[in-house]
C-alpha cells in the first residue's frame, strides 16, 4: 500500500487511526499498541503476504537476542554472529543476483539462478535492529517489552523507506500513557506535514519525471545528449529525487504525527549547502546517522591518523552507495562522494575559504555529476551523459531561446552553440517547462523546508536551530489561510492520484 | 488551545470535501470522457466529447458497456483510423456495430475487450484487425488499460466494481483538465470519435474508406 493511494488515505489511515483512539480511550493501551503492530503488519502485507514472515523471523530473532544481551550475557561472539545472520540475509535477498551476474562477467561463467525478489523494506528494518543489537552489548538500552521492541520495528510511517529510526528516539515515546489520547494538535499538525510531503512527491516530483525518463533512456539507447540537455536532465533527475524521497519523509513525519510519534528529521534543504560534507549533514540524514555511528566510527574514523581517515570515509561512502542497491552504480556514486569528501577535507586543512556562491555552485555540480550513475541503468548511458556535461557532445539551446538573447546568440553560434528545435534528442522544450522547472528551483534552493515552516510546533525530533530559519513571516499556524492553502494542496494532490507512481527509494 | 487545532481540522476537512465536490460536479456537467451522456455536437453529427480519445482504453470500455453492441471490430489504430463510419450503414445494416479497435492494442486486451462486450450484451459477429506487433511476447498491455472496469475477469466471472472509474471521470487532475479544455471549444480538436466508436474523420486512406 502507498501512501499516495486511495485505499491508503481514505480507507486505511482513517480506520487505523479511529481504532487506534477509540481502544486508547478506554485506557487499553496494550491492546491499542497491538492494533497499530497488526495494523503496521498488515500495510507490510500488502504488497506480498509472503514478505510477512521474513519481517516477523527477523523481529522474533533480533528481540530474543537482545534480551540475551541485555541480561547480561555480554558475549561479544553472539552479536557479532546477530550481525552476521542480519547481515546474511540482507546480502542473500539484495546481493546475491549481483554477485553472481559479477561472476559471470568477470570469470566468463554462465551461471544462471532464480531471480530472488527483494522484500520491501529489509535495508530499512535491518539497519534498525543492527544498531539496537549493538546499543544493547553496549548497555546503552533500557529493558523493552516485546510489543514496544514490534512497534519500533513496524510501525507503518517509518517501516518501507525510513526514516531510519532509533530506538532512542521511538521506545520512550511509546510507553507514553499521552499517546493514546486523541490531541487534535497532533492530529493537525501531522496532517499539514503529510499534505506538504504528498504535495511535493504527487505535483512537483511526479511532475519531473517525464523529463527524467526520457532523457535517461535517451542516454541509455546511445543518443549524445548535449551539454545543455545532459545538465538538464541530471538537474531535474536532482530534483525528482528530492521531491520524492523529501516528500516521502514529510509524509512519513506527518502520519506518525498523528499517532502523537515524532520522527527524527531525513532532510534540511541539502541542495542549500555550501560543501559536500554539510551536504552530507542535510541529504538522507538517518543514513548518514547510521553510516556514521555504527561504520565509520567502529571503522576508526578520524582517531587513527589522517591517512586511515581518508580510508574510512571512503569506505563508509562506497558501503553507502552499496546500501542502495546491488549494482556498480550505486558503487561509482558512493565513490564518487567519497572522493568529494576527501578533497573538501583535504581542502579544509588549508584554510582557503572561497566565496559562497562559488563553494555552493561547486558542490551543486558535483552533486549533480554523481546522480548520473545513481539514475542511469548502464555504464554506457552514464558515460553518454557525462560526456555531454563536459561539452564533448555539443552545445545546442532550444531555438525559442534567441528571443531572449539580445544579440548574443550570434556570438554564440560563433563558438559552436547551436540553435535547433531542442534538444532535439530530448523532444520539445517549451517555455513553459522552464518556468516550471524555474518553480522548482525557487522551492528547492530558496524556499523554507517543511521543518522550517513547521518549526513552532516541534515537527522533528531534533533541537529547533539545527534547521531554524529566520523568516518567521512563513512559518505554519493554524490559522484560516494557512488552512485553506493546505487544503488546496491536499485537493490537488489527491487529484493527480489517478497517475499513481511509486516512490523512487522503495527500491532500495 | 486544543479547541484552535479542532477549528482547523474541521477547517480543512469542510474546504477539501467541497473542493472535492465542486470538481466532480464540474467533471459531471462538461463529461470530458463522454461517459455521463452528455451531448457534444460537431458539424450537426452528434459525437463524443473531444477528450475522449486522450482516455481511449477506458472511453472505449464504458462506449461498449453503454452502447451494447452485438458486432464489435478490434484492432489498432491501423483498424481505428481505417474503418470509415459509412461502413456498417453500407455492409452491416442490421447490426448494432461499435468500433472498439484503439491504438497499440494488444492480443490480451482484444481477449479481454472481446469478454467484457460479449458480458455486456451477447455478440453476432466480431471483426478483428490483426498487427504482428498485437502478438510480441513483450508488448505488455497499454497503460490505460484496467481490468477493474472490464464486466468481466479472465474466468468469465462478473467483476469490475465501476470504482476506479467514477474516480478517474469524477475526481482526478486528467478530468479537471480536459473539462477545462473541452470548453475551450470542439473545433481545435482534429480526433473527433461518434458514440459507436468510429472516428467522424480522420480515418486513414486505406481500401476501407467509402
Amino acid at each position: 500500500m502507498l501512501f499516495n493511494s486511495y485505499i491508503f488515505i481514505f480507507v486505511f489511515l482513517p480506520i487505523v487511526l479511529v481504532g487506534f483512539y477509540t481502544i486508547g480511550a478506554k485506557s487499553h493501551h496494550r491492546i491499542a499498541s497491538s492494533w497499530l503492530v497488526a495494523a503496521s503488519l498488515f500495510f507490510y502485507g500488502w504488497w506480498n503476504p509472503a514478505y510477512l514472515s521474513i519481517i516477523i523471523i527477523s523481529m522474533l530473532f533480533n528481540y530474543a537476542v537482545g534480551t540475551a544481551l541485555s541480561e547480561k550475557i555480554k558475549s561479544k561472539t553472539l552479536l557479532i554472529t546477530a550481525i552476521a545472520i542480519n547481515l546474511l540475509a540482507l546480502v542473500y535477498y539484495k546481493y546475491f543476483n549481483f554477485f553472481i551476474d559479477s561472476i559471470n562477467v568477470l570469470a566468463d561463467t554462465d551461471i544462471h539462478l532464480e531471480k530472488i525478489v527483494l522484500p520491501l523494506a529489509i535495508s530499512f528494518f535491518t539497519f534498525q535492529q543492527i544498531a539496537y543489537l549493538i546499543d544493547t552489548y553496549r548497555g546503552e538500552t533500557r529493558e523493552y517489552n516485546f510489543l514496544s521492541y514490534c512497534l519500533f520495528v513496524t510501525f507503518f510511517p517509518q517501516l518501507i523507506a525510513g526514516p531510519i529510526v532509533h530506538h532512542r528516539e521511538m521506545l520512550p515515546q511509546f510507553a507514553k500513557n499521552s499517546l493514546y489520547k486523541l490531541n487534535y494538535r497532533h492530529l493537525v499538525i501531522g496532517l499539514s506535514i503529510f499534505t506538504l510531503g504528498f504535495f511535493k512527491k504527487a505535483i512537483l516530483a511526479d511532475g519531473t519525471s517525464e523529463y527524467v525518463n526520457l532523457s535517461f533512456s535517451l542516454a541509455a539507447s546511445d543518443v549524445p545528449l548535449t551539454f545543455f540537455a545532459a545538465w538538464a536532465s541530471s538537474l531535474c533527475y536532482a530534483f525528482q529525487l528530492y521531491f520524492d524521497f523529501s516528500g516521502y519523509s514529510d509524509m512519513a513525519i506527518g502520519l506518525a504525527r498523528m499517532f502523537g510519534i515524532v520522527l527524527p528529521m531525513n532532510f534540511n534543504s541539502p541542495y542549500k549547502a555550501k560543501n559536500i560534507t554539510i551536504f552530507w549533514r542535510r541529504w538522507h540524514m538517518t543514513l548518514s546517522r547510521f553510516l556514521r555511528d555504527y561504520l565509520y566510527i567502529p571503522l576508526g574514523g578520524n582517531r587513527k591518523g589522517k591517512v586511515r581517515q581518508l580510508i574510512n570515509l571512503m569506505l563508509t561512502m562506497v558501503l553507502g552507495g552499496l546500501w542502495h542497491g546491488a549494482g556498480w552504480n550505486f558503487a561509482i556514486w558512493g565513490f564518487l562522494h567519497g572522493a568529494f569528501l576527501i578533497i573538501h577535507n583535504m581542502w579544509s586543512q588549508l584554510g582557503i575559504k572561497l566565496p559562497k556562491l562559488i563553494s555552493w555552485w561547486l558542490t551543486i555540480s558535483a552533486v549533480l555529476f554523481a546522480w548520473v550513475p545513481f539514475r542511469a541503468n548502464s555504464l554506457e548511458a552514464t558515460l553518454n551523459l557525462w560526456q555531454g556535461m563536459l561539452g564533448m557532445n555539443g552545445f545546442l539551446l532550444p531555438k525559442w531561446t534567441t528571443h531572449f538573447m539580445f544579440g548574443l546568440d550570434s556570438w554564440l553560434v560563433t563558438h559552436n552553440v547551436a540553435f535547433g528545435g531542442i534538444l532535439q534528442q530530448v523532444g520539445s522544450v517549451k517555455l513553459v517547462d522552464v518556468l516550471w522547472f524555474v518553480f522548482l528551483f525557487i522551492i528547492a534552493f530558496l524556499m523554507p523546508n517543511t521543518q522550517q515552516l513547521m518549526q513552532r510546533y516541534r515537527p522533528v525530533f531534533e533541537s529547533r536551530n539545527q534547521y531554524t530559519n529566520t523568516r518567521q513571516t512563513l512559518y505554519w499556524k493554524p490559522t484560516l489561510s494557512w488552512s485553506i492553502l493546505i487544503s488546496v494542496l491536499f485537493v490537488c494532490s489527491t487529484l493527480s492520484l489517478t497517475r499513481i507512481s511509486e516512490f523512487l527509494y522503495f527500491q532500495f | 488551545m486544543n479547541h484552535i487545532f479542532f477549528a482547523y481540522s474541521r477547517r480543512f476537512f469542510i474546504i477539501s470535501t467541497l473542493l472535492f465536490c465542486l470538481s466532480a460536479v464540474f467533471c459531471y456537467v462538461i463529461d470530458p470522457f463522454s461517459v455521463y451522456g452528455r451531448v457534444y455536437v460537431k458539424e450537426g453529427m452528434v459525437v463524443n466529447s473531444p477528450a475522449f480519445s486522450s482516455q481511449i482504453q477506458m472511453g472505449k470500455a464504458i462506449g461498449i458497456k453503454q452502447y451494447k453492441p452485438d458486432t464489435l471490430i478490434f484492432g489498432s489504430s491501423r483498424t481505428d483510423s481505417g474503418f470509415s463510419p459509412k461502413i456498417p450503414k453500407k455492409f452491416l445494416v442490421n447490426n448494432k456495430v461499435y468500433n472498439g479497435a484503439y491504438p497499440g492494442i494488444t492480443i490480451y486486451e482484444i481477449l479481454r475487450y472481446f469478454q467484457h462486450a460479449n458480458a455486456s450484451a451477447p455478440l453476432k459477429e466480431v471483426f478483428i484487425g490483426l498487427d504482428f506487433f498485437q502478438f510480441h511476447g513483450s508488448h505488455r498491455p497499454n497503460k490505460g488499460f484496467s481490468e477493474e472496469r472490464l464486466a468481466v475477469d479472465f474466468n468469465n466471472k462478473p467483476s469490475g466494481s465501476g470504482l476506479k472509474d467514477l474516480q478517474s471521470t469524477l475526481i482526478s487532475g486528467d478530468a479537471l483538465f480536459y473539462s477545462f479544455k473541452a470548453l475551450t471549444g470542439l473545433g481545435k480538436w482534429k480526433k473527433v470519435y461518434l458514440p459507436n466508436g468510429f472516428k467522424t474523420k480522420g480515418y486513414g486512406e486505406g481500401w476501407l474508406i467509402l
